[in-house]
């Protein structure tokens, strides 16, 4: 019985938290999984729950209502029944009041524990998801690297391929990819599929067109003037999915979904100004 | 991926977001000069114009024009 306390109370004062993070963090970023000893889990339990747990014990002690609940003699009697049959029998009565006791001291630390652990979760989520901008406000690097420290462990591949870590507006990844076989793809990145283990599946691609780079080299042994612009080849349909296992090397370019919008120079301004006046004079036929 | 390899990383991405802001703006103005009437065309037809560029094809919006200048 002692063992199947013991068993409980880990699942609910460690593993219950550690659970909890990682659901937040799954909320947000795909992390890597990665295939721990039971040993390694508990340890690092543990050591997270450490900080939120002493948290929860210091409050419910200031608050007094660890000890209205209980008395240190409580736990005692409780831990003592249950190693030994000979201390339950001739203390029966006092075990099941203590026991009740018991629960209560537990309730205080207990709720206290996960609100912590809640709060703490939501203001990781609020600060991964406003990562850029608090990551623009810092400008020493090592206060940089400890902010980095806050984001879960996240797979590689989504931090390129995902748009939450970007700076503010809206953007939009652009991919050059050459497969094993020779072919070059271009197109909007749409969606990734990761492994569990953070490597990269397949890429998705929006109006993906191709590049044909046997006529363009041959065109150009003909022509020296020859201009790539030519030799792309728009895909039909909207779903273009590379396989991982067929990608040689990826280019990858992150752009503004409105190009112009940001801080323009005088220059361009100049040349979208003149293109707008022509627009306000009818065509002439 | 530790927080230096993280802090790393996004250090390059800020700076291909700079350099790839940088050139497709370059070809979509140079685009717009070269050939000024058949995107003035494409904007009186359907208030808005494709511009091929390195990057892909990019729609250009009468209405993002306009914020731009603005």
């Amino acid at each position: 019985m002692l063992a199947l306390l013991v068993s409980l109370l880990i699942a609910v004062y460690l593993l219950g938290p550690n659970l909890i993070a990682r659901w937040a963090a799954d909320l947000i970023v795909f992390r890597k999984t990665r295939v721990e000893s039971h040993a390694e889990e508990v340890a690092r339990s543990i050591i997270g729950a450490v900080i939120p747990l002493a948290l929860a014990v210091a409050w419910a002690r200031w608050s007094g209502a660890l000890w209205s609940s209980g008395t240190q003699r409580d736990v005692e009697t409780v831990f003592s029944a249950l190693e030994s049959d000979t201390f339950f029998q001739a203390h029966h009565q006092q075990f099941f009041t203590s026991l009740y006791a018991f629960f209560w001291m537990n309730y205080a630390i207990l709720w206290r524990l996960y609100l912590i652990v809640l709060l703490a979760s939501g203001l990781r989520v609020a600060i991964v998801l406003n990562y850029n901008r608090v990551w623009r406000r810092l400008n020493k690097r090592w206060t940089r690297t400890l902010l980095a420290t806050i984001v879960p462990r996240i797979s590689e591949w989504d931090l390129l391929f995902s748009d939450m870590l970007l700076p503010e507006g809206t953007f939009r990844i652009m991919a050059d990819v050459l497969t094993k076989t020779g072919g070059l793809y271009q197109g909007t990145v749409q969606d990734r599929m990761l492994n569990n283990d953070g490597s990269l599946q397949s890429i998705t691609l929006s109006n993906p067109r191709r590049f044909e780079r046997a006529e363009f080299h041959k065109a150009k042994s003909e022509d020296i003037e020859t201009v790539t612009d030519e030799f792309w080849f728009n895909i039909p349909g909207n779903l273009f999915i590379v396989m991982a296992s067929d990608i040689a090397n990826l280019n990858l370019r992150y752009i503004r979904r409105k190009p112009l919008s940001f801080q323009p120079s005088e220059e361009e301004r100049e040349v979208l100004n003149r293109l707008l006046d022509r627009l306000k004079v009818p065509p002439s036929f | 991926m530790s927080s230096s390899e993280l802090e790393y990383v996004l250090s390059l991405r800020d700076d291909n977001i700079g350099t790839s802001q940088k050139r497709l703006r370059a070809e979509i103005i140079e685009f717009i000069q070269r050939h000024e009437d058949a995107v003035l065309a494409q904007l009186r037809a359907h208030e808005s114009a494709v511009i091929p560029t390195s990057f892909g094809e990019i729609t250009l919006n009468l209405a993002d024009l306009r914020e731009a200048v603005a």
